[in-house]
């Protein structure tokens, strides 16, 4: 589904991305681990073509990701943030149409992901009347309203409350049974370890470890959390 | 293109709902409304009534002075204004007197005619607080008009002659454009309409300059614009923004349009002017309207591809603020155009883009700017509006996900080259 071949990304001579290769197949869903600023978002930004990599090649389902159909690949950023102004209806139905899906189709998807996110009687509100939580889950629709494929999700349970932590769950693992391909980003290892298949750790752009899920943390005495504070403490020393 | 249009429709969405755009489709008429009425107000030519003193100095021109002031300042029934009374002054009480006069609300004025007066014609206005300049500058001409006539009488000439001397010219103007025609000049096609579309346009910009950039400062610093840029490209997005902003533009003149056709409709019998729909509404308004757009759309491009270079409101406004000043330049500099319009003033500033739309209004209406001349300014600007969007794409690109660091003109000279 997606392969990054030797990519590598520098910003004023700092390399963030430092000749990374992955391969993820159809219907995974990849852990993409590391500490703050290993390089996570420059590589998921240069998946989605917001940047472009210094050399190496992202394809995605053989094409290069410059050329490919953004249309099917579904983004939610780290950075949160949405038009405060506007109504959750217009906003979500604005990207849908940004993402080339006809009106009466956005509409009938968008009213589709309120009532699956429980906010169907906040969509005709301002998005600053919602709570942070609620803005989060306004911004996941935005991430999926174009019925994507492929899905980059960088910490998309920041700042929900448990319940609507084990909704977007719900969500991940139906997407998952639907054969499509999640790339996950995340610092909560708990996260990674209930969902994911298999799992990198980058730091300071370049991969520590990759693999199946289960192996790292049987390597590492059955926890994530222990891996990574071994590795990446060891990659330190 | 489908992309862009889908940006621009939500850009007049956004901008037609915003507060900032509905005060900078009124504010224009209400600053210029602000600017009038306490003028016409003051100059309403109502005088109060009040006791004016006249002292004359041996001239024997009392009773001459006072009939002529009566005659000269009466109110609307009729009553002469001034209660006027002739007071005697020695060369001991004079200022004393004058002083104590006006000091205890004797006489709110006192003429003291000078000895010698039909040969030297002087004469001292005393006045306390609330007499105004407009009441002074008709009492100072109905003095010169009492001396003159007085003078002319002396030469042995009739009231009649009189008359006939100072009888005005009745003079009318006609211009002959290039085609050879001679058309009664009109002040308010020639002054007043392009005066009114500039002052509009400059308005309008500096009143919207707040909305151009908060919209893009919104989207950088709620980090908006990661989204968008997942799906769109940067250009499409600044085009985009461009174009829905410019059509904030096109609905903004065409409000200004209808107002100023129902001023011109009623506006004449109101104000009591000689004003009629055909005045304004001539071949020439198509070119400030076409002007009014392409000046609302460069600034427009400018203020979105500048918005993108910063982070936060406050100091995007404080360095865009600048921009604003050249499109104020032309109304300041508006007297010594129209008293000159040869200026080599006028052509330079034809040229400097930001002030071209203005220039080119004023040059259409006042210096009758021939057709070629029009339309290659249009192309001048068309030219200058893409190359500032597609810069501006270029800086967009780049600025995009730098938060935090304040770019140099250098680094930005290097994005526009990349």
């Amino acid at each position: 589904m997606l392969k990054i071949d030797k990519v590598s990304k520098s910003f004023t001579g700092i390399k963030a991305v430092d000749n990374i290769s992955l391969d993820i197949p159809v219907g995974e869903v990849f852990g993409f681990l590391g500490p703050n600023g290993a390089g996570k978002t420059t590589t998921l930004r240069m998946i989605m073509d917001i940047l472009q990599p210094d050399s190496g090649l992202i394809s995605i389902d053989g094409k290069p990701s410059i050329s490919c159909d953004h249309k099917r690949i579904g983004y939610l950023p780290e950075e949160r943030g949405i038009y405060q102004k506007a109504k959750v209806r217009d906003v979500v139905e604005y990207f849908g149409r940004l993402k080339s899906i006809p009106v009466a189709e956005v509409k009938g998807r968008a009213n589709y992901w309120f009532s699956r996110l429980k906010i169907e009687d906040l969509a005709d509100k301002k998005v600053a009347e919602l709570s942070k939580g609620n803005q989060q889950k306004v911004q996941f629709i935005i991430a999926v309203i174009n019925d994507p494929v492929l899905m980059i999700l960088d910490e998309p349970f920041t700042g929900l409350d448990p319940v609507n932590q084990k909704i977007l769950q719900d969500i991940i693992k139906d997407f998952k049974a639907q054969d499509r391909t999640i790339i996950l980003s995340t610092h909560q290892m708990a996260k990674v370890e209930e969902n994911c298949d298999s799992m990198c750790l980058i730091h300071k752009g370049k991969i520590i470890t990759m693999g199946k899920t289960k192996d790292i943390m049987e390597k590492h005495g059955g926890s994530l959390d222990k891996a990574f504070i071994e590795l990446i403490g060891d990659s330190d020393e | 293109m489908n992309k862009t249009l889908t940006i621009a429709q939500w850009e007049l969405r956004r901008g037609l709902k915003s507060k900032a755009f509905i005060i900078s489709v009124f504010m224009p008429f209400v600053v210029l409304l602000i600017s009038i009425v306490p003028s016409l107000l003051a100059f309403s030519g109502n005088i109060e009534a009040k006791d004016m003193g006249i002292i004359d100095q041996g001239n024997g021109i009392y009773t001459e002075v006072a009939e002529h002031l009566n005659e000269q300042f009466q109110s609307d029934d009729g009553e002469a204004i001034y209660t006027i009374q002739e007071y005697q002054t020695t060369s001991e009480n004079h200022d004393t007197l004058i002083n104590a006069l006006v000091k205890d609300n004797i006489a709110g004025i006192v003429i003291v005619i000078h000895p010698g007066f039909m040969n030297n014609a002087e004469i001292n206005i005393y006045h306390d607080e609330n007499v105004g300049l407009e009441e002074i500058s008709k009492l100072k001409s109905a003095m010169r008009q009492y001396s003159m006539e007085k003078r002319i009488v002396a030469l042995g000439m009739t009231k009649e002659d009189m008359d006939y001397v100072l009888e005005r010219p009745d003079i009318t103007i006609y211009e002959v454009g290039d085609s050879g025609d001679a058309v009664k000049s009109n002040l308010i096609v020639r002054y007043g309409v392009p005066g009114v579309f500039l002052w509009l346009l400059v308005m309008g910009i500096v009143m919207s300059s707040s909305m151009l950039i908060s919209g893009v400062i919104e989207e950088r610093s709620n980090r908006i614009l990661e989204i968008m840029m997942s799906s769109i490209k940067p250009n499409q997005l600044m085009m985009g923004k461009i174009l829905g902003i410019g059509m904030l533009g096109v609905i903004q003149i065409t409000i200004y349009l209808v107002i100023i056709l129902i001023f011109s409709l009623y506006g004449g019998t109101l104000l009591n002017i000689d004003l009629s729909p055909g005045d304004v509404f001539t071949p020439n308004i198509l070119w400030y309207f076409l002007y009014f757009i392409m000046g609302y759309f460069m600034y427009a491009a400018l203020y979105v591809s500048l918005g993108s270079l910063f982070d936060n409101e406050r100091e995007a406004q404080q360095s865009v603020g600048y921009l604003s000043l050249f499109a104020v330049l032309p109304i300041m500099l508006i007297q010594p155009i129209i008293m000159n319009p040869g200026t080599p003033l006028t052509g330079i500033l034809s040229f400097i883009p930001l002030t071209t739309p203005f220039m080119m209004i004023l040059k259409i209406g006042m210096l009758s700017a021939p057709l070629w001349e029009i339309l290659l300014m249009m192309l001048y600007l068309i030219a200058w509006i893409t190359a500032i969007s597609w810069a501006g794409s270029k800086i967009f690109r780049t600025t995009l996900l730098m938060y935090g660091k304040r770019a140099t003109l250098k680094e930005i000279i290097q994005w526009i080259k990349a």
